[in-house]
């Protein structure tokens, strides 16, 4: 059965990806992206890491991706705004095959792993272990992302209101 | 119910994130008194911000704490001390050329100087830690303080920029999550130092897992360090982006990214596992001679300086590849020196920008701009013609000490052919940086009209080039002291 789940989810992470790389229009794009969300949530589920799967819910699917074609929408893109993209296909197919050897590494290189052997902890994947180490040992970093989040904000509106200066 | 999590305070550290603190409090007050007071003045801004670059440079000098902080996730050793030492150094010294006689519409802006801050506090987080997760925030915080800093100049090519090296920089922090990743599988854990001991224990088996983790790493790095072959990036950003940026491009994030490769690589290459090496030896040669080869056929003086950073970072790789004390010494006294040189450099063009393209239609500072410039301004031409001997490695001159240093410490642990390499990379380089002098000395001026050469001058711009001219001149002075004072910082902290 679990095999069967992840094999089905990991078939329309990839269809999503493909579908957000092949599709012309932004918006078909961001609707195929969230495929791709939905189906790693589903695996986030698979591996027992719960507050993963809510997360990748609440704040990817439900959050970003509303974001990404509100703006899509709201900027109200023509067709004939769009790029032309002739030979697309042929590019695709072309850069696919440059990294083919790139993939290849990676896949045998997580073939190549050390499996884990230990069971997993009771709580394991549980919002409250996870909080505990976000504000213990990774206390720094996690603030530091919030700096992270103010430089991106402060860029942004700096360019938002840029005409007006 | 939750139980209560104790944690000592005095152990935490606390005064190593001084430094950060400073910059991030200066940042936020700016942005706040900004709010409040409308128009604020472009040098009030200027100082304020070196105000507080003085500051973390006193907080950073005078730290004497323990080498680790907050869980383990800080490390302050030598070379970290060393890194911010020359990041600040360096951003005190190319913001004041905000300070031109023209005004630029970002020069006007508080968040420009704000961003700046933001930016010296991602650099600084990632020099002072062995953690890949705080170096990949610190790399992102300044990456996007940078890119937004390059669009902020209000030219359609600076926008090409941002988007290009946004674009470049976006690949590239996948490819770091990537690298990241496989040594978090492989190792199960996130530190440097861990990450080598667990490899050491395991003979660095799985052999092909510790290969993906270091190809993807190499290319993340070697994006910000723009080795080849991810340099495509350089000169197009040099040249979209205005002369103090991309003269700030070419020292600051680079030794950012040297110090954070000096961590992981010089692990990966004293492992004795010889396609390691293979693989690093690969991206300096190529490096240092496409970049130079490259440079060659430039038309642009910025381009060819875009060029010349490629390679010289090339040469700097050199150092993390041979990975013995002397030659991380030589990395750091060759960046001071390459610092102050290309500060005057980029200076320089900075000067004498002008805004619309006169020489040449597609470029802004070509090779013909120059052209008999001894005639029209004979002190411009000589300071000029300084740095550009100095980049081209010419005794007495600055760079020269650094290189010499660098080849002999390759000669000393048995790189001849390296040695060979970036010796031979020298020489091929003093031709495009004769060019320049040629051009400038040697042909008929195009014009006669000295004020085009001079309309962003100003006096702090004067004083920066006298500055960074005089250390260029005298450096023979400074090389003794500072090459003991590096030995020392980097010999303590092991590397």
């Amino acid at each position: 059965m679990n095999d069967f789940l992840f094999i089905f989810l990991s078939f329309f992470a990839l269809l999503g990806a493909f579908g957000m790389i092949v599709l012309h229009q932004p918006v078909h794009s961001a609707l195929s992206l969230i495929v791709t969300l939905l189906a790693l949530a589903g695996l986030f589920a698979l591996l027992n890491a719960s507050f993963l799967f809510a997360v990748q819910i609440i704040v990817y699917a439900g959050a970003i991706l509303t974001l990404f074609i509100f703006i899509i929408m709201f900027l109200n893109v023509k067709e004939s705004n769009l790029p032309k993209e002739p030979n697309k296909t042929l590019y695709l197919f072309l850069g696919g095959i440059v990294l083919i050897p790139l993939n290849l590494l990676v896949l045998r290189a997580f073939y190549a792993m050390p499996l884990l052997r230990e069971p997993l902890a009771e709580d394991f994947g549980e919002i409250k272990p996870l909080g505990a180490e976000l504000f213990t040992k990774w206390l720094l970093p996690f603030e530091l992302i919030s700096l992270l989040l103010l430089v991106a904000l402060i860029g942004a509106v700096v360019f938002a209101r840029k005409d007006e200066v | 119910m939750l139980e209560p999590i104790s944690i000592d305070i005095a152990g935490l550290n606390l005064q190593a994130l001084l430094p950060m603190a400073i910059l991030t409090i200066g940042a936020l007050a700016l942005i706040c008194v900004d709010l409040a007071v409308k128009g604020l003045n472009r040098s009030f801004l200027t100082m304020i911000t070196i105000l507080f670059i003085v500051l973390d440079f006193g907080a950073v000098i005078g730290y004497k704490g323990d080498v680790r902080g907050f869980f383990d996730v800080l490390l302050i050793d030598g070379i970290s001390l060393i890194a911010q030492v020359i990041i600040l150094v360096a951003s005190a010294l190319f913001l004041p050329l905000s300070m031109s006689h023209r005004h630029f519409r970002e020069f006007k802006m508080a968040e420009f100087y704000a961003l700046f801050m933001f930016m010296i506090v991602g650099f600084q987080c990632m020099v002072t830690s062995d953690n890949l997760i705080l170096i990949f925030i610190g790399l992102e915080t300044s990456s996007l303080a940078l890119y937004t800093l390059i669009a902020l100049h209000n030219r359609a090519k600076a926008f090409e920029a941002a988007i290009k090296y946004f674009t470049m920089g976006a690949l590239a922090a996948g490819f770091y999550g990537m690298s990241a990743l496989i040594f978090y599988a492989l190792t199960g854990s996130v530190e440097i130092h861990q990450i080598e001991q667990v490899l050491q224990e395991r003979h660095f088996e799985p052999l092909v897992g510790v290969l993906a983790a270091t190809i993807f790493m190499v290319a993340a790095l070697g994006f910000k360090l723009s080795l080849v072959p991810s340099h495509t990036w350089t000169p197009d950003v040099y040249e979209g982006s205005s002369a103090p940026l991309a003269g700030y491009m070419s020292i600051v994030p680079k030794i950012a990214g040297f110090v954070v490769a000096m961590r992981l690589f010089e692990m990966l290459v004293a492992s004795g596992v010889v396609w390691l090496e293979y693989v690093l030896y690969a991206a300096v040669v190529l490096t240092m001679t496409l970049a130079n080869i490259t440079a060659l056929v430039q038309e642009d003086v910025k381009r060819m300086l875009a060029f010349s950073s490629i390679s010289h970072a090339g040469s700097m790789m050199a150092a993390i590849l041979i990975g013995t004390t002397q030659a991380n010494t030589a990395l750091f006294v060759y960046w001071i020196f390459f610092l102050f040189t290309n500060l005057g450099a980029f200076t320089m063009l900075w000067i004498v920008r002008h805004r619309e393209n006169l020489w040449d239609e597609r470029y802004q500072h070509p090779y013909t701009k120059f052209s008999g410039l001894v005639k029209i301004m004979p002190m411009t031409a000589t300071i000029m013609g300084i740095f550009m001997f100095a980049l081209a490695g010419m005794p007495p001159f600055s760079v020269f000490w650094g290189k010499l240093y660098l080849i002999s410490a390759a000669i000393n642990s048995d790189y001849i052919w390296l040695a060979v390499v970036i010796a031979l990379n020298s020489a091929v380089a003093v031709y495009y940086y004769m060019k320049l002098v040629v051009y400038m000395f040697l042909h008929e001026p195009v014009t006669i009209d000295a004020r085009l050469y001079a309309t962003n001058a100003s006096t702090s711009l004067k004083v920066i080039v006298g500055f960074a001219a005089i250390v260029t001149i005298f450096s023979i002075a400074f090389v003794e002291p500072l090459l003991q004072v590096i030995t020392h910082y980097v010999a303590s902290s092991g590397f």
